[in-house]
């Protein structure tokens, strides 16, 4: 057994990409929590915070976010409230529901539940039924409208997410795959994609946290990782070859994912500069009301298409 | 060495490190956690053929 390269004791993690590799429970979790606060800082992510929100799935890196946000925002006096949606897939969510409203008891922190089925009259198992196998772009177009829509009701300044350093580079990966390099210039870590009173800026405190860490930290703190992966997680081919691209990169040239994302953030400048889009004209949508920049809002708009399918099977 | 995954239990003959092991059941190790006797393990620690082996996939999502 190796022993940890601070204190000698048994060591639970190895990461190649460091200079000191291997680290024990104890100078593990110092090192993820201090790189975590280290991100939060240098993008100045609870600037002007006064009221978060924190987007729970109950996986391990937003369970990983609410721990490290729930003794900050006690200390720093902002209310934090978590907002978990179940998509309606059966045997996937109910597990994950389950752990983060126990998560949430344990840690005194308000829980708001929302549902695809309530919100937009379809679960994602009705979804995937009729769109025939492009689960993914529905989910991620519903639940950024709940998301919202809930952050704003709850008057919420800034919402988290658990997006990681492996999801970052998987979507730089893609946008640089599909030749859209424009969507880069308006991905950001903190703050929003639009600047519009009604969306509400999202922050993603685990930017520079490798996705297995994340896992780490939360079975080292007595929280079981175990839980069934999405049955769609699949129907984005691009993203399951850019994860895999990325992890064997990262196996043999370790850092590998952390070079991808500074060169990402030294580039945005210029992406910013060259893709700067006309000031976009949000106006409310004439079907829900929400923020859109066209007169029907994405998600009534494939409410609309999933309806007529619905009508066309009848 | 008694090795658990995908939620399954099975008998096998190994012995070598977590890193090999990996190797021998085709897993990136940016994706699994291991557990060695219970106790998180790193990919250069040994297992010997009398242990009882976690493999623990890191799922996506969350």
């Amino acid at each position: 057994m190796a022993d940890c390269d601070f204190c000698n004791s048994r060591a639970v993690a190895l990461l190649a990409y460091s200079n000191k590799k291997n680290f024990c429970k104890k100078h593990f979790i110092r090192f993820f929590e201090k790189r975590v606060k280290k991100t939060i800082r240098e993008f100045q992510l609870l600037h002007g915070a006064k009221r978060l929100g924190i987007a729970l799935s109950g996986g391990k890196d937003s369970l990983a976010t609410l721990y490290l946000l729930a003794p900050l925002c006690k200390q720093m006096r902002v209310p934090l409230t978590a907002i978990l949606i179940d998509e309606g897939i059966r045997g996937y969510r109910a597990h994950t529901i389950k752990t983060a409203k126990k998560e949430c008891k344990k840690l005194g922190v308000p829980l708001a539940v929302r549902s695809f089925k309530k919100e937009t009259g379809f679960s994602m198992d009705e979804v995937r039924k009729k769109s025939g196998g492009s689960a993914c772009s529905f989910c991620g177009v519903f639940r950024r409208w709940i998301l919202n829509k809930t952050a704003r009701e709850l008057k919420l300044d800034k919402l988290a997410t658990g997006h990681n350093l492996d999801d970052i580079v998987q979507t730089l990966l893609m946008n640089l795959a599909r030749n859209e390099p424009a969507r880069l210039a308006r991905f950001g870590i903190g703050g929003g994609v639009i600047e519009d009173d009604a969306f509400v800026d999202r922050i993603r405190p685990l930017a520079r946290t490798p996705e297995k860490e994340a896992a780490l930290y939360m079975l080292l703190k007595g929280v079981s990782i175990e839980r069934p992966e999405c049955p769609y997680a699949h129907d984005d081919v691009m993203r399951d070859l850019a994860r895999s691209f990325a992890n064997d990169c990262e196996v043999k040239m370790p850092g590998t994912k952390f070079k991808l994302f500074n060169s990402f953030l030294s580039l945005q400048k210029e992406l910013n500069e060259k893709f700067k889009q006309k000031k976009l004209s949000m106006q409310k949508c004439s079907n829900c009301g929400e923020p859109s920049s066209q007169e029907k809002c994405k998600k009534c708009e494939m409410v609309e298409k999933l309806r007529e399918t619905k009508k066309k099977t009848i | 060495m008694k090795c658990k995954f995908e939620g399954k239990w099975r008998d096998m003959k190994f012995s070598g490190t977590v890193e090999q092991l990996l190797a021998k059941l085709k897993l990136n190790s940016e994706i699994i956690v291991v557990k060695i006797n219970d106790d998180i393990a790193t990919e250069k620690d040994e297992i010997k053929n009398s242990d009882s082996v976690e493999v623990l996939k890191v799922v996506s999502g969350g």
